[in-house]
């Protein structure tokens, strides 16, 4: 098994494109939360079986192996919220499901190949963490920028857009997550540059 | 929904890419031969019905909706094991390799059996909506391609190079599909 990958800016690409599907649906708060808790536990499940299950089972068996268990952890997970919200289920289900196959999830799937990398894999569930809170925080932002105002009520969501509508669209989420990846960029590059 | 509605749905409002967001991480389409892109739209096709399927006449009656990710799973690593079978068989099989485009193909794969299963009755329509997805996504792929080439030869600012440059062009291409699609949809829906 081999995996492509050239560095830390592509590594940044990776994940910023991988969570784009959950980041593009986090339009309010309520959806965000919902989100970026299912990821987690289906990131953390995915993360866990690769780091726990023992060598010898080979990387084929480990991949789906752990890609059940995260299939499982997103079922639970939509179980869970049907019990407790109906009406968001019927709304983010088919969101929570994409859970499952998002490219850090398939990532987290993966074998790790050395000690270095086996290491290294606990990281690998604490950055499940961070970008849980990614979601949740663009949900937040998004429904602001929407609305004027943020709720965790599920019912009232996105729908009484006024302040800026397109930050609740698609479109908008696609501008916005380019205009932050650009600002991040810039403070990047101007931290270098107070450095030297 | 007729047939020309269902394919103008996929191809603009229903886009996988645009509404999804499901960007691939990097250019290539252009490198892919066409029977790459024939299997690629019926595999999206078969998986589209087969999970439709199942959702409406196994998980739905028993009120099991939301284990249709297992099922699919399950589904998806059937389909990667028969694959390597059919290899072992023909001679052709070829170690596991992971990059980030057979990721990409997977996830594409998974959200069009998530959309298409579940939005249809009819099977016709099931195969239609899946390979319709399937063309949508590379389409819209393709021209996100083009649009980042024409980019390459404008002076964009240095913040904006890349990554965000990427993002925003694929929210106008969002903007404007959905735009032609909020126009025109009701005309072709049938």
């Amino acid at each position: 098994m081999a995996i492509d990958d050239k560095g830390g800016a592509r590594e940044a690409w990776t994940a910023i494109a991988g969570l784009a599907p959950l980041l593009v649906f986090s339009n309010s708060l309520s959806s965000g939360l919902v989100l970026g808790v299912a990821f987690l536990v289906v990131h953390s499940t995915a993360a866990a079986l690769s780091l726990l299950l023992p060598l010898r089972f080979g990387p084929a068996r480990v991949l789906g192996i752990s890609l059940f268990g995260a299939a499982v952890a997103a079922s639970l997970s939509a179980t869970v919220l049907r019990l407790i919200d109906p009406f968001l289920f019927e709304t983010a289900y088919s969101r929570l499901f994409l859970t499952v196959c998002t490219v850090p999830v398939l990532r987290a799937c993966l074998l790790p190949e050395s000690v270095a990398e086996r290491e290294r894999s606990i990281e690998n569930i604490l950055r499940g963490l961070g970008y849980s809170v990614v979601v949740i925080l663009a949900g937040a932002v998004r429904e602001f920028l929407a609305a004027g105002s943020i709720s965790v009520n599920s019912a009232s969501g996105p729908a009484s857009a006024s302040l800026l509508p397109i930050a609740a669209q698609p479109a908008g989420a696609f501008i916005l997550i380019g205009l932050a990846a650009a600002a991040f960029k810039a403070a990047m590059a101007a931290a270098k540059g107070s450095e030297r | 929904m007729s047939v020309i509605g269902l394919a103008f749905y996929f191809a603009l409002g229903g886009n996988v890419l645009f509404q999804w967001g499901l960007i691939p991480s990097r250019r290539g389409i252009r490198s892919a031969s066409l029977p790459s892109v024939m299997a690629f739209m019926v595999a999206a096709s078969v998986g589209g019905t087969v999970a439709g399927l199942v959702f409406r006449y196994v998980l739905t009656p028993w009120g099991l909706e939301s284990f249709a990710p297992v099922v699919l799973i399950l589904l998806l690593l059937g389909a990667g094991l028969a694959a390597r079978a059919i290899g072992a068989v023909t001679g052709k099989a070829n170690p596991l390799r992971i990059d980030d485009g057979t990721l990409q193909s997977t996830l594409v794969l998974y959200a069009i059996a998530i959309m298409a299963g579940g939005n249809f009755s009819s099977i016709w329509l099931m195969l239609g909506g899946g390979a319709s997805a399937a063309l949508g996504y590379l389409a819209a792929t393709r021209f996100l391609d083009d649009i980042m080439d024409r980019l390459d030869l404008e002076p964009v600012p240095a913040p904006f190079r890349g990554t965000p440059i990427r993002f925003i062009s694929t929210g106008l291409m969002a903007l404007a599909f959905a735009g032609i699609d909020a126009s025109f949809f009701v005309k072709f829906s049938g």
